[in-house]
């Protein structure tokens, strides 16, 4: 469980250097299985790991910035904090892998009963 | 079973994506914008660029750029067209979405990037002639070949910007709006200029102007908008005397008129759009050297209509602040002279009653014939919607737009619009050779090139000279000709001739050791020629005067102290009088203690004063209490100048006006005062509470910065600050001081400067909005003008071609 966080997390990060914002998807769809871990399991692992690769991400990069931009941001969407955009990035990354990863771990159960 | 699971969590994920993906009304695709490494996260910037050495394709030859502690670029370039190259290059650098927004704007093509919302807004743009202006423009710079290649250069260094950036580097409004910038143009840079004249040229109330004469007759016009009366202190002294016949121009017998009409202005100018500029001669300085101001009175945005920089190639050296998307240094100095601008409001924008033969629009009846319009249409790729068409129809005038009849039931009216955006023009040149300039004979030949928005140019020398001329291109007009809506007609109604360059008003090292301007008519009633009645009211140009004429051994301290003058004349003039009708019998405690507060003023409109609060409140309220019954018509009417009202009631308080037609009694000026000073109070209690500090005039002057979009977050805070619209340091609300440059001339020039924003476009850059707070507070920067490329610490770019 915690190498397939690791794996998804350190792999959706570097991929996303290089890829569009959804190839957070791509680490839960190839890994999704390999660890044989049920449904549920899989989809809280994949969250779990893009949510902290991508929050962790934005928390340096805010940082980094003085919390200028997201100051401002916050500001334009409403919301009172910047550490929200920062959880709603999270968010985003983390459901979107975690979707993903338990799509992978349905195909697998799918396929064994098959 | 199992698939079913598969196919649904498969089916949840590739909903989720399409969700995350598109834009949801002014919400953006939110997961390529909270994409860390893509989406806005990527606009943080965290530190400062250092120096770099790097290649650009498209330069002719190496270029160094500095960048100071500002971060004001200063480009060493070896060639014009690399210099104008990097300019654009810089530009776009740190302000691209500002450059694309503003000729998005004024191309009428906003529908594009935003959505059917301004398709309105666009429709009036394309119906006002702006790409028709903005094209004849660009033929006319396209014969001048040096003119034609800056603008050419300027476009490659902009592209060249463009074409290096991936989409996580777009800046962070691209990101907002989900669009991607498209290459630059040289008729960009023309629609921009165009903008400008849009913005300060478009000025009319002909409509208003005729249904006013028709409501209230002649003798109400002559009392209210003929100019000449005691206050006024025109640009060019009354001293001045013009040894010159005028160009003879025939006006017709009776004055036409027009159909009553609902025109609303779509582009009205917002007040506080004004400017100030002086310069006095070396005879009143400390250093024996003239001293220059200038303060663009402009809206305030961020990012700032301006961008400073230094330009410097073989035989230009030039520094000031740059509009962005056109070459060239617009207010600024180089080693020889300086120059700044104030608007001019002549009136070079009139509207024609068209009488067309039929629906079909294709003639009209003018000079005793029927001739033939053209028609261009307009094309509009509205987001979400799809392609809309709009024919435009021309007459010989311009681009008519129909309007709304005085009475609904009646056939609508068309209107031709007559305006100096659609003469062929090419102002970048005169800014090119400004820069250049050396002395005063090559300011007045620039001068030649500049049409519009018409500017008061202030200029002075090391050589000593001060001088200013009112510039731009002026229809030479009967008394009053375009005050009203024209006869479409009758030839005698058209722009019959210019006046000459040489009969513009103009004064060159005059008497009393100043020259300056402030809005206000450009010279004196015996002035041979008629521009336009509306000018500024008297005030910022006559406390100007007043202080520089008091002024001996001035110091750019003096400057910097009348820049951030916050006097009102209009209160010292007419508060004593309004005091005096007040019926203190009738007022109790708090009202009581505000009128003597008031009493004690000393006329300056301080942040931390109330009285301006109170003041501004009751001059409303005695105005509306004034007037309102009177206006009391179905169409839009001129109101008379804040300026020319309060002449009319020092001159005769209890005037016509002063009753309350609505009642049978007849009230007098004291009760009517008195009133509008209770509903004042009441005003101002109902927004800010209890008589106490929340009455600040700081406060409720309510100064901030929005964003050029006016989207939340990006903008200022609130910036507790004095001024007023009446005072030369000329702040209200979210206009005001675009650029405050005082220049010493002097073998050692100096320069200062300030503007309310920062050299950056990014709201996440800590260069955003870095010089607000010295805006604010009054504070100047000295400029840091190299005459050499330095040696300092500055951030340093090598670029090689």
């Amino acid at each position: 469980m915690i190498l397939l966080f690791i794996l998804i997390a350190l792999n959706a990060f570097f991929l996303n250097l290089v890829l569009p914002w959804w190839s957070m998807i791509l680490p839960g769809l190839f890994f999704g299985q390999r660890f044989r871990e049920t449904p549920l399991t899989a989809f809280i692992v994949g969250f779990l790991a893009v949510f902290v690769a991508w929050s962790v991400h934005a928390t340096v990069i805010n940082h980094l910035n003085e919390g200028v931009l997201s100051a401002r941001i916050a500001e334009t969407f409403g919301v009172e904090q910047a550490w929200i955009l920062i959880a709603i990035t999270g968010v985003i990354g983390g459901v979107m892998s975690g979707i993903a990863t338990m799509t992978r771990a349905l195909f697998a159960q799918a396929q064994a009963k098959k | 079973m199992n698939y079913l699971k598969f196919a649904l969590s498969l089916a949840l994920g590739v909903i989720l994506f399409w969700v995350l993906q598109t834009r949801w009304g002014n919400i953006p695709p939110m997961g390529p914008f909270m994409d860390p490494d893509e989406g806005f996260w990527a606009n943080a910037e965290s530190s400062e660029s250092a120096s770099s050495d790097f290649s650009i394709d498209g330069l002719k030859d190496s270029v160094q750029v500095y960048f100071d502690d500002r971060r004001v670029p200063h480009v060493f370039a070896q060639n014009d067209y690399d210099l104008y190259y990097m300019q654009g290059y810089l530009q776009a650098r740190d302000r691209l979405f500002q450059m694309e927004m503003q000729t998005y704007d004024a191309a009428g093509r906003l529908s594009e990037i935003i959505g059917p919302s301004l398709l309105e807004r666009d429709k009036q743009t394309r119906r006002w002639g702006m790409v028709y202006g903005a094209e004849q423009a660009v033929a006319e710079v396209q014969k001048h070949e040096p003119s034609w290649t800056i603008f050419e250069a300027y476009s490659a260094g902009v592209n060249a910007f463009i074409s290096s950036l991936e989409p996580q580097d777009y800046p962070l409004e691209y990101k907002l709006i989900d669009i991607s910038p498209e290459p630059w143009t040289p008729l960009k840079t023309a629609l921009l200029l165009k903008n400008m004249t849009r913005t300060l040229a478009a000025g009319n109330s002909d409509v208003a102007h005729s249904n006013t004469l028709a409501y209230f007759g002649e003798e109400f016009m002559e009392q209210f908008f003929d100019r000449d009366y005691d206050l006024l202190d025109p640009v060019i002294p009354s001293t001045r005397v013009w040894d010159f016949d005028r160009v003879p121009v025939e006006a017709p017998d009776t004055l036409f008129v027009p159909r009553q009409a609902k025109s609303v202005n779509p582009f009205p100018v917002p007040e506080g759009i004004g400017s100030n500029n002086w310069a006095v001669s070396g005879e009143k300085t400390a250093s024996g050297y003239p001293i220059l101001s200038n303060d663009p009175h402009l809206r305030l945005t961020l990012p700032s209509i301006w961008y400073e920089m230094q330009l410097h190639a073989p035989g230009v050296n030039t520094y000031g602040v740059t509009l962005l998307g056109a070459p060239g240094v617009v207010i600024g100095f180089n080693e020889q002279v300086a120059w700044g601008v104030t608007n001019v409001a002549s009136d070079v924008l009139d509207w024609y009653e068209i009488q067309f033969q039929d629906e079909r629009l294709e003639a009209y009846w003018h000079d005793k014939q029927w001739k033939q319009t053209t028609k261009r249409v307009e094309e509009y790729k509205v987001r979400g919607q799809g392609l809309v068409t709009d024919t435009v129809v021309y007459t010989h005038h311009g681009p008519v737009t129909q309007v709304q009849a005085g009475n609904e039931e009646e056939a609508p009216v068309y209107h031709a619009m007559r305006w100096i955006a659609h003469e062929p023009s090419n102002e970048i040149r005169a800014f090119y050779q400004l820069n250049r300039a050396q002395n005063y004979h090559d300011y007045v030949e620039a001068l030649t090139h500049y049409q519009a928005p018409a500017q008061n140019f202030v200029f002075a020398s090391q050589d000593g000279d001060i001088a200013l001329w009112v510039n731009g291109r002026f229809p030479n007009k009967w008394d009053g000709q375009g005050r009203t809506v024209s006869d479409g007609t009758d030839p005698l109604y058209d722009w019959q001739s210019w006046i000459p360059r040489e009969h513009h008003p103009h004064i060159k090292n005059p008497p009393r050791g100043f020259v300056s301007s402030a809005n206000q008519e450009s010279a004196a009633p015996d002035y041979p020629y008629y521009m336009d009645d509306v000018y500024a009211p008297f005030e910022r140009g006559r406390r100007i005067n007043d202080r520089l004429s008091d002024l001996d051994n001035i110091t750019k301290e003096d400057m910097q102290e009348l820049l951030m003058d916050n006097y009102s004349y209009h209160a010292s003039e007419i508060l004593p009088e309004m005091l005096g009708w007040l019926e203190r019998d009738s007022l109790g405690g708090v009202a009581l203690e505000i009128a003597d507060s008031l009493g004690a003023w000393n006329f300056y409109n301080e942040a931390e004063y109330r009285s301006p609060s109170v003041f501004r409140n009751w001059w409303y309220e005695l105005s509306r209490g004034i007037l309102s019954d009177e206006y009391d018509a179905q169409v839009p009417l001129r109101f008379p100048a804040r300026d020319r009202l309060m002449q009319q009631l020092k001159e005769s308080p209890n005037f016509w006006m002063v009753d309350n037609m609505t009642t049978d009694r007849v009230e007098s000026i004291e009760e009517i005062t008195t009133q509008a000073f209770l509903g004042a109070i009441e005003a101002l209690s109902e927004q800010y509470g209890d008589w106490s500090d929340a009455w600040d005039w700081g406060w409720v002057m309510d100064n901030h910065v929005p964003h050029l979009t006016q989207t939340n977050g990006l903008g200022t805070d609130a910036l507790y600050s004095g001024g007023g619209a009446e005072s030369v340091n000329a702040t209200r609300g979210t206009s005001g001081p675009s650029w405050r440059m005082i220049v010493e001339l002097g073998p050692e020039l100096k320069a200062w400067g300030v503007y309310p924003g920062g050299p950056s476009g990014n709201p996440g850059s800590s260069n955003y909005d870095s010089m607000v707070e010295a805006w604010r507070t009054g504070q100047l920067y000295e400029l840091k003008f190299y005459r050499k490329a330095p040696t300092n610490d500055d951030v340093k770019w090598s670029i090689y071609p």
